[in-house]
């Protein structure tokens, strides 16, 4: 450069020029040199306080948490006991909300819907159909969720899912999936949409796409209180009271083990079918554990958590409501929509351990799962003729029990309820989810693969179950 | 995203637009550049060759390309015009820049990458290579240690020669590998190599030759050790490696020397952040419940990986 004042053009010349001349492992030079100095500087004026009561404490918890013959039952342990306190802990509850919202709030709502003089069908769309299927989600869900997000919430606030991740990662390992998998798949145990999106943080496409397409596989907190609800009438039923919330505890967990099963399975089908590759790595920071927030706990599961999934089941539930009252109440040839679905599905879902009713309830709860068990009930309670307020509005059920004789009525048996609980996972994921499988791979094919593809498993499982409990009795 | 988006390449020329035929073309072209690399003469016959196409598509073509300005004929021979060269290193700034997308963000076994990028570098328009190449930091080298060509059309040349030509004993660093014939490169991928990797020859003989790579005692082949080009590493000295991370055992300390060339893009720079950094010391704290991974404690935090990764660390004892 022989200019005194180098234009700003010689410049980038040279800069462009040098750049070529710099070593290859620039990068780890700059950040080694990077740790050096900040390193140099924190031993300066840093001074380390004991600690090591805490350390000690850190890790005698770590080698219960991962230990070799530890880990896996303290995480199976741990589970169980919050699935079991929500089930035990939502029954009081659900049935206070039930009676307040159904027994009362419905019965003054029709009332005053008469005094004003509304037309039949008018009361029946927005009062039988959208407010009691609402109210029958709200009292059904608002109780476990209000137990087990909180519970969840804890165990994620005192850095346990670092844990289970890294206590899983071989075995994602082995299918050719990412060890952040485990990390997606807990985020779809609270919401299968927010578990899809999570998977943002896997950063290989090919391993991305197999956490969104396995994501169904983990059961969402629309499924859980299906899980609860029948795990409770039908397997805890078998058992004396005492053992019921256990054994329905066991059931459900049983349930979610299958589904973590399914994941790895479908990512080892998928990685060695259509999206072929290597394990790629995984380096995962295991956080020390600290006390959990309990009003930071509270906030972030009731008002993030519990109020907005509760607000999009009430937003889903209420179209639904309709749709439900407007298929039993419309009627074509002599019989009304419903019987016509029903009577339509019955044969293909004999074969499945189910029965028409549970079909035609997936095909309306699309939009959302939460809302299966209502219109299994309303449907249930249309086809027996069994219902309480006037075909085709959704049953109030005021105990356990009269929810087992409608069912009982509507020829449910354990199988049926066994037959649902796997149905219940391995079906197509909920419209909300497909719409974010869709955002998130911009790919026609493998939406319709994630969407599709559960009801494999599904229909083996059911089918087969439902073969081999026919062929023993 | 990071997928890059494909488009068309446009680049003013005035050919039938056809996709099969602009592959063609680009091919052409790119074979021709490689020709005067090598200062070979590039005929019809050649590239027809190369390419594995009938000679009177590509004899077919010439003309057409004539035309459009971006080859000239000098007697038998076909050579690139100034219009030509720049649109054949436009294609391969698109490969190596893919290539190197594949191997620093995805999990693609190292044997695809080209196969891939072969496809890829037909659809990536020049706004696309510029978003792909500021997605990965501008990189300088392409994982076979090619260097890409810049925005601009420039590329600098490559040092280094064949491993062969090096006697035994020799402290050498890897420059750059040679990803055709495609079997060829398996072997050099399977046996783990990248650029920068230090290595020396310690035996040859048998139609073998016998090398010590970052520490590791591995045998290649002469066909393969040909297309393996290295320089007389400036570093000198002891070659790395010869402890790695995967083999400490639960509760011992480790100093860490340095991450394997092989460890690269995304996955390396994750490394560092968590201060895997030479001088580091890293304690091996205690293995998952199935075995792998393995949680090591590494400037206050704990960090867990897989055995893979921890191969790539080399350490020495406190």
């Amino acid at each position: 450069m022989s200019a005194a004042k180098p234009d700003a053009r010689s410049v980038l010349e040279a800069a462009h020029e040098l750049g070529w001349r710099l070593p290859p492992d620039l990068n780890d030079r700059i950040t080694e040199a990077i740790y050096a100095e900040s390193s140099e500087i924190a031993g300066r004026r840093v001074r380390r306080r004991g600690g090591s009561m805490r350390l000690a404490w850190q890790e005698a918890l770590d080698r219960i948490l991962t230990g070799r013959w530890t880990g896996i039952p303290a995480m199976v342990l741990l589970l169980g006991v919050v699935l079991w306190l929500t089930i035990t802990g939502a029954n009081y509850p659900s049935g206070m909300l039930a009676e307040l919202l159904i027994d009362r709030w419905w019965h003054g709502l029709r009332e005053v819907f008469a005094a004003m003089g509304a037309p039949g069908w008018l009361r029946g769309i927005v009062v039988d159909g959208m407010y009691l299927t609402t109210a029958w989600v709200v009292s059904v869900m608002l109780p476990p969720m209000a137990i087990f997000f909180p519970l969840f919430t804890i165990l994620e606030d005192f850095g346990y899912l670092p844990r289970v991740a890294f206590n899983l990662d071989r075995m994602f390992k082995a299918a050719g999936a990412h060890g952040k998998q485990a990390l997606t798949m807990s985020m779809g145990l609270g919401c299968n949409a927010a578990g899809v999106v999570a998977c943002r943080i896997i950063d290989s496409p090919r391993e991305r796409l197999i956490a969104i397409v396995t994501n169904n596989f983990a059961l969402c907190n629309g499924r859980w209180p299906t899980q609860m609800l029948i795990a409770s009438v039908f397997v805890g039923g078998l058992f004396p009271p005492a053992l019921g919330g256990m054994a329905a505890a066991g059931a459900v967990m049983g349930v979610a083990g299958l589904g973590f099963a399914l994941t790895w399975l479908a990512s080892l089908v998928l990685s060695r079918t259509v999206l072929r590759g290597e394990a790629s790595t995984f380096s995962l920071e295991l956080p020390p554990y600290r006390p959990p927030n309990i009003l930071r706990t509270f906030y972030t599961s009731i008002i993030d958590r519990t109020i907005f999934v509760l607000f999009r089941a009430v937003v889903f539930a209420m179209p639904a409501g309709a749709v439900i009252w407007l298929i039993g109440n419309v009627h074509v040839g002599g019989q009304s929509l419903a019987h016509w679905m029903v009577g339509a599905l019955d044969a293909p879902a004999w074969w499945l351990g189910l029965n028409g009713v549970i079909l035609v309830a997936y095909v309306v709860a699309i939009p959302a799962n939460e809302i299966v068990i209502p219109t299994v009930l309303m449907l249930t309670a249309l086809v027996t003729g069994q219902a309480g307020a006037g075909a085709g509005v959704m049953f109030e059920v005021e105990e356990a029990d009269r929810f087992r004789q409608l069912l009982d009525a509507g020829g449910w048996t354990v199988l049926t309820g066994v037959c649902l609980m796997i149905f219940s996972l391995c079906h197509n994921p909920c419209s909300t989810t497909i719409y974010t499988i869709w955002r998130e791979t911009r790919s026609l094919k493998w939406t319709v693969l994630a969407t599709l593809m559960p009801f494999v498993p599904g229909i083996v499982l059911c089918g087969g179950i439902a073969a081999l409990a026919r062929a023993l009795t | 995203m990071l997928q890059p988006t494909s488009g068309v390449l446009v680049c003013g020329m005035r050919l039938p637009v056809g996709e099969a035929r602009r592959v063609l073309v680009e091919d052409v072209l790119k074979h021709l550049r490689d020709c005067r690399g090598r200062g070979v003469p590039a005929t019809e016959a050649s590239a027809g060759g190369a390419l594995g196409v009938g000679l009177d598509r590509v004899a077919k073509l010439v003309p057409d390309l004539v035309d459009a300005g971006l080859v000239e004929r000098r007697g038998e021979c076909l050579e690139l015009t100034e219009a030509g060269d720049s649109y054949a290193l436009s294609v391969i700034r698109a490969h190596r820049l893919y290539e190197t997308y594949l191997a620093n963000r995805t999990g693609t076994p190292g044997d695809e990458w080209h196969r891939r990028a072969e496809v890829e570098e037909h659809r990536l328009s020049r706004a696309a290579q510029d978003r792909l190449a500021d997605s990965l930091g501008n990189p300088r080298f392409d994982p076979h240690g090619d260097p890409i060509p810049t925005r601009g059309g420039e590329v600098v040349g490559q040092a280094g020669r064949p491993l062969t030509g090096f006697g035994v004993g020799e402290d050498l660093v890897v420059t750059h590998l040679e990803d055709e014939p495609e079997a060829v490169f398996a072997e050099i991928a399977r046996l783990g190599l990248a650029p920068g990797m230090r290595l020396r020859v310690v035996e040859r003989g048998g139609g073998r030759l016998s090398v010590e790579a970052e520490g590791l005692r591995q045998e290649i082949s002469l066909a393969a050790a040909e297309r393996v080009h290295a320089v007389p590493s400036s570093v000198g000295g002891v070659p790395l490696g010869q402890r790695r991370l995967s083999a400490m055992g639960v509760g011992e300390a480790v100093r860490v020397l340095g991450i394997s060339p092989a460890c690269r893009g995304s996955e390396r720079t994750r490394l560092l952040d968590l201060g895997i950094v030479p001088g580091s010391v890293v304690e091996a704290a205690f293995s998952g419940p199935l075995g792998d991974p393995t949680a090591y404690r590494v400037r206050g935090t704990m960090v867990g990986l897989r055995r893979e990764q921890a191969e790539q660390i080399f350490v020495e004892k406190v």
